[in-house]
This record gives C-alpha cells, structure tokens and sequence, in this order.
C-alpha cells in the first residue's frame, strides 16, 4: 500500500495527492476538513495549526499503514497545514483509495478518530475579536 | 509544550530540577508543582521522549528531548 504525508505551511491549496489509481481501485474517498467561523460561540479569524517534528509525520505514516492494512486500502495520502489557516480554507485532506466504498469509508472515519487521539497536532485559536483588539 | 498550554504559559520550553533517577513521572511531577493551576493536566498528559510516546517508569537520559502532548486535534 503507498502511503503519502505531507506537512504545508499555511492553507491547503489543490490536492497535491497522487494516490495511485490503479485498476483495482474502486473507490476514491477524500475528505476535506476546513476552518470553521465558530468555535464555542466565539468568533474565529483562523486556526494556527503546530506540529513536532519528526514525530507528527511519523505518526501520521504509521496511522495510516496501520489503518490502510486494517481496512484493505490501497493508498492514503494525508496533508495537513501547519502555520495560520484563516476561516473558510483547507487545513487537512485525506485520500482513500480502496477496491470499494466501504473499505474508504471505514479507513477515513478510522484513520481520522486515531489523527485527533495520537498525532501531536495541536490548534490553537486565533479570535476575531482579538485582532481587532490588536490593531488599535 | 505546544498549542493552548504553550500559550497559557507564555513558553514552549522550561526547565525543572528533577532528582535521580529521573523517570517520565518524575518530570511530570515536577511540572505539576512548578505550575499548580495546571497539575491535573500535566499528571494526565502523555509524554514523548525523543519523538516518541513514553510510559511513566521510563528513563530520562541527559540530552533527551521531553515533549508534554497534553492535548491533540488536528483536522
């Protein structure tokens, strides 16, 4: 199984992926995870995403072997920003390809559930409020 | 330290006076009393030792870097 991870420094632009589609893929899943306006009932300008390498794309590799042989995936690509990603952008996409849906299926929810218990991702806040607290 | 506590503490790294032998717990312990508003968490957390996740009795040699992965979330 081919395994992609890539750490980007700001928002996700255009799939980078390049999970192999080969003729026994059935099923291309990607899943794409963006910066949402509300956190708590508080308004958000962004996320600053901070990762501790070597450890985040060593762990987010071994997830994703780990997951991709337990459900039967034939490549997982993985990318995730680090840095500042502001409201509405891309900050993590995964790839599944798998002979068939549920296979995809299963190792994304799988894989995603392990990333936000193991990796050493970490997200810190940055609210609208105090940015504009800031520029006065 | 990284995230939320990094920036609650206003530092990513601090050093603490540990007795030896020094164990994972022991450097635990030893965050837990340097920041008591923060002891629960620091006596939960789990810890990386050279990049990799660590259990309480495990030795912490000279040069080893310790890593507090109190909380995690990315996506």
């Amino acid at each position: 199984m081919n395994v992609q991870v890539t750490l980007s420094d700001g928002p996700l632009g255009v799939s980078s992926s390049s999970a192999s589609r080969t003729v026994d893929v059935g099923a291309v899943l990607v899943f794409e995870g963006i910066v949402r306006a509300d956190e708590g009932g508080r308004t958000l300008r962004g996320l600053r995403y901070e990762a501790y390498e070597p450890m985040t794309t060593t762990m987010l590799r071994t997830i994703a072997e780990q997951v991709g042989a337990a459900h039967e995936a034939l490549a997982i690509d993985v990318e995730h920003s680090v840095g500042d990603v502001p409201v509405g952008q891309c900050s993590f996409r995964l790839t599944v390809c798998a002979g068939h849906r549920k296979e995809a299926l299963a190792a994304a929810d799988d894989f995603i559930d392990r990333m936000k218990r193991d990796v050493p991702l970490w997200k810190v806040p940055v609210w609208a409020q105090a940015m504009e607290n800031e520029a006065h | 330290m990284f995230g939320t506590l990094a920036q609650e503490l206003g530092r990513h790294a601090v050093a603490v006076d540990v007795p030896s032998p020094v164990t994972v717990q022991a450097v635990t312990h030893a965050l837990a009393r340097l920041f008591p508003a923060r002891a629960t968490l620091f006596e939960q957390a789990r810890i990386a030792i050279n990049s990799a996740f660590a259990q309480p009795d495990d030795a912490v040699h000279p040069g080893d870097e310790v890593a507090v992965i109190e909380l995690v979330g990315g996506g």
